[in-house]
């Protein structure tokens, strides 16, 4: 049990997929301008990387490995996430029109955003089996929310700020994602290994 | 539209990274020394122009319905192929990049040149358009690098140029000087290009 | 209808060209891969062994650890290093605890179980901090180090601000903790395992005396002898 909080806590803030893995930055500078999209898109994120998690990892072992055919781990999950992602597209759309809309282009965007693929393939070097993969899927999807919504608060106050014309947009929030990195390493230490 | 003209907008004035703001991902994360930029960039630009060849060969066969996925399936055997032949004969660059290497298939330049150019163009501007690209972006890689390394360790490419009294500001290397010092040169360029137009 | 199955049949068609390639490609990348893999092991075989003149890549021997035993795979490969067909050494495979995960390494012991070297195979510390385990500078000082002639701590080798005799590095005491963990448990194993990896090699070497004639001294032949029945 405590090796699954180990995980979450892990994922969520000691080795944070944004401010410390350098995944989904793209998605991460986009959609963190305003804290109701943020929350949307961090929702999506969750919900597919979790869903990810599982499919890659059974694909992985119940088809990939008996075959020998590893070597296809690449065309295959990315396969899997865009089928993914269509599907979330398919459903949001009944459920929540708004949020849909809202989103955008960025909800198909989900499937070029590195965090998901970079998931799959992180829960095969880790060698973990299907359940501490969803764990680990959980928590990166968390931590990427969390990330995502400091951002957007800070980034929705930086509106009112008098940032020099150059730095204005993507250099001001890089410089703001830094120091966050800098804050996330404060956490280094809270779980032995 | 000559080869020249597509092939050189890649490299400064639409510059995937500084320009486009496309890749930052893998930008970010090897970046620790000029030479790890260097192997990344000339990967990816070996996957953009092998799918740029192959999608520009293909684009009127590929329906427009399935363009997306087809595409996908293309970046992503490409990426697969340097992946295998780097573990095999770059050993070492292979380990260095490790995990970005794959990742190289939602690079979103490659995806977006492919959209973009590729498909909509002939074979001969199309490799001009992956290779300028490619090259551009690491160009890009290199300079950022340059800087994390010099900062961070004291050396460029290895050679150490900071020495005495230098005390290497070791953020440089990890994540938080990753994300300064892609912001401040993002800034720089802006700067640089105004001065330009002015 | 017409048009899904052109859909279907663009799609199909480029998967299975897609695996086709791949397939190729993977049959062409499979024997280098291992190749690179096996002289990465070997590099670091080599660098931490004592003086050799054997491959040790065509003496090993694998053990299996027992329950209580920490700081290496269920199954070890132990390379053994020799100098004209003596042994002098072997060297395996350890790990220890890091600040960003474990860390692996390669340890060479000799016959008299001290260390010859340590070789840094994998690790996540700290790039300019935790990282500096690779430089020599870190890792000689583990070079003759024993359980019998340090400073241990709960039985370990131990960095001198936990009690022991091994340097740590300035703004760093995990990596080189971790490191102190591995090299111990190198030590640990080799004393437990000694009599089955030295074993079989010093009957072979006897074996080896008897056909050579007149070099071997009835006190090599009863030695083995006598090892082979304790």
């Amino acid at each position: 049990m405590s090796e699954f909080f180990i995980i979450l806590v892990s994922a969520i803030l000691v080795n944070n997929f944004v401010l410390a893995r350098f995944l989904g930055i793209c998605p991460f500078l986009g959609v963190s301008k305003k804290t109701e999209t943020a929350l949307g898109m961090g929702m999506a994120v969750i919900f597919v990387m979790t869903l990810a998690s599982i499919f890659t990892n059974l694909i992985y072992h119940l088809v990939l490995v008996p075959y020998g055919l590893e070597f296809l781990k690449i065309v295959s999950f990315i396969l899997v996430i865009a089928s993914l992602v269509q599907l979330v597209e398919t459903v949001l759309r009944k459920i929540s029109p708004s949020l849909y809309h809202a989103l955008g282009i960025y909800l198909p965007l989900i499937t070029t955003n590195c965090a998901i693929l970079g998931l799959a393939l992180l829960n095969i070097i880790k060698q973990y089996d299907l359940v501490h993969s969803i764990v680990f899927g959980l928590g990166a999807g968390i931590g990427f929310t969390l990330a995502l919504l400091i951002m957007s608060g800070i980034r929705e106050r930086l509106e009112f700020a008098d940032v020099p014309k150059p730095l204005r947009g993507v250099p001001v929030a890089l410089i703001v994602a830094g120091l966050l990195s800098m804050a996330f390493m404060g956490f280094s230490g809270l779980v032995k290994m | 539209m000559s080869v020249i003209t597509e092939f050189q907008k890649g490299l400064i004035r639409e510059n995937p990274l500084f320009r486009l703001v496309l890749g930052m991902c893998p930008a970010l994360a090897v970046t620790t020394m000029a030479i790890n930029g260097v192997a990344m960039g000339l990967a990816a630009t070996a996957v953009l122009v092998g799918s740029n060849l192959v999608i520009s060969l293909l684009r009127r066969f590929i329906p427009d319905q399935v363009r997306i996925p087809v595409f996908i399936v293309v970046i992503a055997s490409f990426v697969t192929i340097i992946d295998l032949v780097m573990a095999g004969y770059f050993y070492e660059l292979h380990k260095v990049l490790g995990l970005f290497i794959p990742l190289i298939v939602v690079n979103c330049i490659i995806l977006g040149r492919a959209e973009a150019f590729a498909s909509k163009n002939n074979v001969i501007l199309s490799l001009a358009d992956g290779l300028g690209m490619g090259l551009g972006f690491t160009l890009a890689l290199i300079i950022l690098g340059s800087v994390r390394e010099l900062l961070g360790n004291g050396t460029i490419f290895g050679v150490t140029v900071l020495s005495w009294g230098y005390q290497p500001a070791l953020v440089m290397l990890l994540p938080p000087g990753a994300f300064l010092a892609l912001g401040l040169l993002l800034g720089l360029m802006n700067k640089l290009q105004k001065v330009e137009e002015a | 209808m017409r048009s899904i199955v052109r859909l279907i049949a663009a799609l199909t068609i480029t998967c299975a060209v897609s695996a086709l390639a791949l397939s190729v490609i993977h049959g062409l990348t499979e024997e280098p891969i291992e190749e690179q893999k096996r002289l990465a092991t070997m590099r670091a075989v080599q660098e931490v062994l004592p003086p050799f003149d054997n491959d040790p890549a065509e003496e090993t021997l694998m053990i299996t650890l027992q329950e209580d035993e920490v700081g290496a795979r269920d199954t070890v490969t132990v390379y053994l290093g020799t100098q004209s067909g003596q042994s002098t050494g072997v060297a395996f495979q350890t790990f220890g605890e890091g600040y960003g995960g474990y860390i692996d390494i390669m340890v060479g012991i000799d016959l008299e179980g001290h260390i010859s070297g340590v070789k840094i195979l994998e690790h996540e510390e700290t790039p300019g901090l935790g990282a500096k385990i690779e430089e020599s500078d870190f890792r000689d000082q583990f070079q003759g180090k024993s359980l019998d002639n340090s400073v241990l701590v709960n039985g370990n080798l131990a960095v001198k601000n936990d009690g022991g005799d091994l340097d740590a590095l300035t703004g760093a005491t995990i990596s080189p903790r971790g490191v102190a963990q591995a090299a111990s448990a190198g030590l640990k194993i080799f004393a437990r395992h000694r009599q089955e990896i030295l074993g079989p090699a010093i009957e072979r070497e006897s074996s080896t005396g008897e056909t050579a004639g007149e070099e071997t001294s009835p006190a090599g032949d009863t030695t083995a002898v006598e090892e082979q029945h304790r």
